[in-house]
């Protein structure tokens, strides 16, 4: 007989699921790291004309498109209890980086904060790690 | 809501992550289940009835 096995979601559905995930992920994400630096180097030494530099610099984007995906499809495929945390996790990252980015925007109107260009590139990974921070305090909810 | 899935789990002989295979859900979701911090839905409730081959009501318990 076999009783309380400790923490965490190990197991062979686990283990099916991280597969799938890493199936997608890895290459979408490999794709942002060979396209980021393309990007930048093109941008820097081509004489594009704009409507090229607006193609070469949102080049970046496209793999981070199925990187979201892959995301997203790994949520959905979760059971009930993973897809309640990750519900009560997008909604509380959404929520804390929602009124950082907020209050920082007032701030940098009124020039308290600087503005730099590349500010905007920071939200997205903003909410990556607050997601991830948060998703890990609610699954210890339930252990 | 109080409720006998690990008494049951144990007089099967399944470990969590045995329970969890067969009811397609993770081994987290049957460990939440057996220490009450998640109470499952009815479609999930009746999973574990048929599984159990008992009544749903045997199972699980409102409580106070």
């Amino acid at each position: 007989m076999n009783g309380h096995e400790g923490s965490g979601a190990n197991g062979k559905q686990a283990r099916t699921l991280a597969r799938r995930y890493l199936r997608e992920f890895v290459p979408a994400m490999l794709g942002y790291v060979i396209l980021l630096p393309v990007s930048i180097v093109l941008l820097l030494r081509a004489g594009l004309p704009t409507a090229g530099k607006v193609a070469v610099a949102l080049l970046p984007v496209l793999p981070m498109v199925f990187v979201v995906r892959a995301m997203l499809r790994h949520m959905l495929r979760q059971d009930e209890l993973q897809q309640r945390i990750e519900l009560q996790a997008v909604a509380i990252t959404c929520a804390v980086v929602g009124m950082a980015t907020f209050s920082l925007g007032f701030l940098q109107n009124v020039r308290l904060l600087p503005s730099p260009p590349w500010a905007m590139l920071w939200v997205l990974p903003l909410m990556i790690g607050v997601y991830g921070v948060v998703r890990f305090l609610l699954a210890r909810r339930y252990r | 809501m109080n409720n006998h899935v690990r008494e049951l789990r144990g007089e099967q002989g399944w470990s969590q992550a045995d329970l969890a295979e067969r009811l397609e859900v993770s081994r987290q979701t049957i460990n939440a289940i057996e220490t009450g911090k998640y109470d499952p839905s009815l479609p999930l409730a009746f999973k574990i009835a048929k599984l159990f081959g008992r009544p749903i009501e045997s199972i699980f318990d409102p409580g106070e």
